[in-house]
């Protein structure tokens, strides 16, 4: 097995059981919308749409992940191996990523069901809306991901920052945080544009307040998920290059 | 074979080592000697790579530190470095999936050698155990360079036994392998070590071959640590 694959499934066994408790809670949580679906309405909705929000809790997963191979001392044996270390984070950041989509694929199989569901039975789904399925996975799939891989950028170049600099480490994190939004806020309306006729998807969805079939936006949502991947790059350069035991 | 020029490591100020040149040569046993804080433990995470220099110069076999040099370096810490979720045999694995010239056979030696069954959790080996795990780990694969710091630290004397009779006995790979070890139990190593380097205050007191100091000064390697170093 190539180094990689060993360092990603020994990764995985390693978070084994936040991932799995994540995955359990999205899936519950997906069922028992499904479940109430005849008698709760639009709340149903929103109920499976929310597990969405454990993207938010990605980046503190991927910064665990590196601080307990310190606590544990494992980091002697992983920066020892003949390996270039940015394979390392690297793996880090997939785990991380498999356990977030997990939460976005069970999450949105719910909504896809939910809204099968209401347009068989003539209801609408959130805002008057009669969704197709293919919208519901390439939105929010998009969506999901972007973000996702934007906050692990962020947490990857404050993982970076900290092996650079040990002195302060919850103020350069601070700052780190600042600079990567100041950054992504800074080129978001000019990239946007840019992208703008890359980034444009044409919904199969029927509104029920517009005739006119309707077209996405997305190119923010590539701009976001490249600007992710840039900064994933350059946390891992950093780790590469200064990461060491204490 | 590993060659050592004005090496210089400083933590937040202070100076861990304050510029030491040495050359370790290969198939020898080199022991470093000192006291804690004398920077044994920053020479070896440097000679593995796991730590920066701040200055100078280190070549393992023309190689500067690197990922080549860590292909053919074992690095044994004083902490212990396993998961402990893990089953011994499957950290070796891992370990194996790593280094070239993994040998199992000798692996199975060696972990009857010192009685360890391979299906055992990490978490649950006592000290000792963990202790000759790390030595399997090191001597289970042709590398040219086994670092071993402060192996025998807090270790119990049948785990000592086990691990000096495996480290320098049948166990030991071929006539190349430098192996470079720091104990505070000189005693114990004494009859292997074929140079010695006592280190005080991150520089080199004193060097040279084992055999030679002992004959000049007529003192053992123990001796010549307290009078040295302490």
């Amino acid at each position: 097995m190539r180094p990689f694959a060993v360092l990603y499934l020994k990764e995985f066994k390693d978070n084994l059981n936040t991932v799995a408790l994540l995955w359990v809670a999205t899936f519950a949580i997906g069922l028992y919308a499904i479940s109430q679906q005849a008698e709760a309405g639009i709340w149903v909705s929103i109920l499976a749409a929310s597990p969405y929000m454990g993207v938010l809790i990605l980046p503190f997963l991927l910064a665990q992940s590196f601080a307990s191979e310190i606590k544990a001392q494992t980091n002697y044996q992983l920066l020892a191996l003949p390996i270039a270390r940015w394979q390392v984070g690297l793996s880090k950041v997939a785990v991380v990523v498999t356990a977030g989509s997990g939460i976005w694929l069970f999450t949105t199989g719910a909504i896809h069901w939910l809204a099968i569901g209401f347009d068989e039975s003539d209801m609408t789904f959130l805002q008057g809306s009669k969704l197709q399925g293919i919208d519901i996975w390439v939105l929010s799939g998009l969506g999901y991901h972007a973000f996702a891989l934007l906050l692990l950028g962020i947490a990857c170049v404050m993982e970076g920052a900290k092996q650079y600099i040990k002195k302060r480490r919850r103020l350069l994190g601070l700052g780190v945080f600042v600079a990567c939004f100041w950054v992504y806020f800074k080129f978001t309306g000019e990239l946007s544009i840019d992208l703008g006729d890359l980034g444009v998807y044409s919904l199969e969805s029927e509104f029920l307040h517009s005739d006119e079939p309707m077209q996405a936006p997305i190119a923010g949502l590539l701009y976001t998920g490249v600007m992710g991947i840039g900064f994933i790059a350059i946390g891992l350069g950093l780790y590469d290059r200064f990461a060491e035991v204490d | 074979m590993i060659e050592i020029e004005n090496l210089q490591k400083k933590y937040a100020g202070n100076w861990a080592l304050r510029g030491i040149s040495l050359q370790i040569a290969a198939g020898k046993v080199t022991g470093i000697l000192g006291e804690n804080g004398s920077g044994k433990s920053t020479l070896f995470k440097i000679l593995a790579g796991v730590v920066r220099p701040s200055g100078g110069h280190v070549s393992i076999r023309g190689e500067s530190l690197g990922v080549n040099t860590r292909r053919q370096t074992a690095y044994l810490p004083e902490v212990d470095p396993f998961y402990n979720w893990m089953q011994v045999g499957e950290q070796l694995q891992f370990l194996a999936s790593f280094y070239a010239g993994w040998d199992w056979n000798k692996t199975d030696e060696l972990l009857q050698f010192m009685g360890i069954s391979k299906d055992v959790r990490i978490g649950t080996l006592s000290k000792g155990q963990k202790a000759r795990l790390k030595v399997i780990s090191g001597f289970c694969w042709s590398n040219n360079l086994v670092l071993m710091d402060e192996p025998f630290n807090g270790i119990d004397p049948p785990s000592r036994k086990k691990i000096l009779q495996a480290v320098f006995g049948e166990f030991r790979y071929g006539e190349q392998q430098a192996i470079v070890i720091s104990t505070h139990l000189v005693s114990e190593v004494e009859e292997f070590i074929d140079d010695v380097v006592y280190l005080r205050d991150g520089e080199i007191a004193l060097m040279g071959s084992a055999q030679t100091l002992r004959e000049q000064r007529s003192q053992s390697l123990s001796d010549i640590f307290a009078e040295v170093v302490a």
